[in-house]
């Protein structure tokens, strides 16, 4: 029998899990909810850990452990034939994310280089700024549209990746998450001592820390802390799944889990504390600092950062600092991407140097649009973002097929030595069918489009960036694909 | 910073640094325990 690769420990598996979950999201996203909603958004974000994202890791990670296939292979063999297309959705969905998220490493790189080389030029970027106060903003829609040295880029890490990822599991996803993981924590407790040093730096802890009782009458904090801990811990995307199929066959999920979800929270709180203090600190008012933080997009990471490192003796160091920092995140979860697709690939009797020529040909094909046109990349994040709750509803679907209290028996107290209350798996597992299908209809309500179905002369929006009608036209054209092909996928990936 | 904010902050750290510090130390124990036997 063909002998399957594994990590070499569990520590490999344990930085792997750590690597997937903390990203882009942990070092900007969390930060910016952190300082708008404060305390009350960390509560419930602690709430959503425990009832969402823990229990669909547990789930997610107990099913590649058991089945050591891909995600269709695996979530097929648990949730049977007829549902093949449901592990197809998911797969495409991570696909999705994966191309533009490795544009999003790619820009990270680029302004890496760029406060580096602030570091060095003799005109500082503050004095730029003050000749051209739209300096940064000119830079950010040079960096993101049609700009050829990004696209070069993502390609170039696109290719390193792949061909890191070809030396194997032990000898490329363990080894560099044994670089990078560690280097992470390192850069950002760096950013978080020179900002918490700054004066005013502690009122961003302030507003970090200080509970609004309030806000627990807002229906968005709610939302937005559960959507926050579900994207950033990963659950749902299918990876964990990916990464515990090169698990031992006696490897413990509940420990694992709740390691990686505790960690990934962790950097959360790390950054979060890194980045408030220095928001308040270089900001000239309250007021502005506060603005900047609620008027968030991807953006923001890479206009207002900038500008407010400019501000102090030794910005551009610290700069550097914290876009190192956002690479190495990007990276390690990019890695893990390239990895699912590595082993759906292999699923289908790919070898492993085949399976990296297919990924770098489809990641540059698949990613360059999102590279060119910031438009394309804000579409695909949107569609493939929401696409992520219908992903969880799914492997909530196959668990509930199977049995909750069954699958927590079967599938992950099996080698656990700590093991979670079945009562709290079945209670959570069973909520979050409902939550999912609220968080859907949630976010579709909530599209920025004033067009959100049908355009001013009354044609399906499809083309517009965040209509709902793109949303649906591209889910239900994967559903489609998968619901034709679902007899030929389960053949290609199960039963072989 | 206020009391408030302070409290909240001791407690959220405790549970997210305690927790991960508390399963890794048990990742640990199981660990240097397999490497006895």
């Amino acid at each position: 029998m063909k002998q399957v690769e594994q990590f070499s420990n569990r520590w490999g598996i344990i930085l792997a899990s750590l690597g997937m979950a903390i990203g882009a999201g942990n070092l900007w996203r969390f930060p910016r909810l952190a300082g708008q909603y404060g305390g009350a958004f960390l509560l419930l974000w602690i709430f959503f850990l425990l009832i969402w994202s823990i229990p669909l890791l547990l789930a997610e990670f107990s099913i590649g452990k058991k089945y050591k296939k891909g995600v269709i292979g695996s979530f097929t063999m648990l949730a049977g034939k007829p549902f093949t297309f449901m592990g197809f959705f998911i797969t495409i969905c991570t696909l999705g994310i994966a191309f533009y998220y490795s544009v999003v490493t790619a820009w990270a790189l680029r302004y890496f280089s760029f406060s580096v080389s602030n570091i060095f030029d003799e005109q500082s970027l503050k004095s730029r700024l003050i000749e051209n106060p739209d300096y940064l903003h000119q830079f950010w829609n040079s960096v993101s549209n049609g700009n050829w040295i990004t696209i070069l880029l993502y390609i170039a890490i696109v290719i390193l990746g792949s061909l890191l990822l070809a030396r194997g599991v032990q000898k490329g996803l363990e080894r560099a998450n044994k670089i990078l993981i560690p280097s992470l924590f390192v850069l950002l407790i760096i950013v978080a001592i020179i900002a918490l040093n700054m004066e005013k730096g502690l009122m961003g802890l302030e507003y970090m820390f200080a509970i609004n009782f309030d806000h627990f009458s807002d229906p968005i904090i709610w939302i937005e802390a559960l959507t926050q801990s579900a994207w950033s811990t990963g659950a749902g995307w299918g990876l964990i799944m990916t990464i515990s199929s090169y698990s031992s066959d006696k490897e413990d999920v509940t420990l694992n889990t709740f390691v990686g979800a505790f960690g990934n929270n962790l950097a959360s709180l790390m950054a979060g504390m890194a980045i408030l203090p220095a928001v308040f600190a270089m900001a000239q008012t309250e007021a502005a600092a506060i603005s900047y933080l609620q008027s968030g997009n991807q953006a923001l990471t890479f206009t207002v950062i900038p500008v407010l490192f400019s501000n102090i003796q030794g910005g551009a160091l610290l700069s550097s600092v914290f876009f190192l920092a956002l690479f190495f995140a990007a990276v390690s979860s990019l890695l893990a991407m390239i990895e699912l697709f590595i082993k759906n690939l292999s699923d289908l009797g790919f070898s492993r140097a085949k399976s990296i020529k297919n990924v770098i040909f489809f990641f540059i094909i698949f990613g360059f649009p999102s590279a060119y046109s910031l438009d394309f990349f804000s579409n695909q994040d949107w569609v493939w973002g929401v696409g992520l709750i219908v992903s969880g509803l799914f492997i909530l679907f196959a668990v509930a097929k199977y049995g909750f209290t069954e699958f927590k028996k079967n599938f992950i107290d099996l080698d656990s030595d700590f093991k979670v209350p079945s009562l709290y798996f079945k209670i959570c597992m069973t909520l979050n069918i409902p939550l999912a299908l609220f968080l859907i209809y949630w976010w579709m309500s909530r599209g920025y489009s004033d067009y959100p179905w049908l355009d001013a002369s009354g044609h399906w929006n499809v083309i517009d960036v965040y209509s709902n009608a793109s949303i649906i036209t591209q889910w239900i054209g994967v559903l489609i694909i998968g619901l034709i092909a679902n007899n030929f996928l389960y053949r290609k990936f199960v039963n072989k | 910073m206020s009391s408030q904010a302070l409290i909240s902050m001791i407690f959220i750290l405790t549970f997210i640094v305690g927790g991960f510090a508390f399963f890794l130390s048990l990742v640990m124990k199981n660990e240097s325990k397999k490497i006895k036997q």
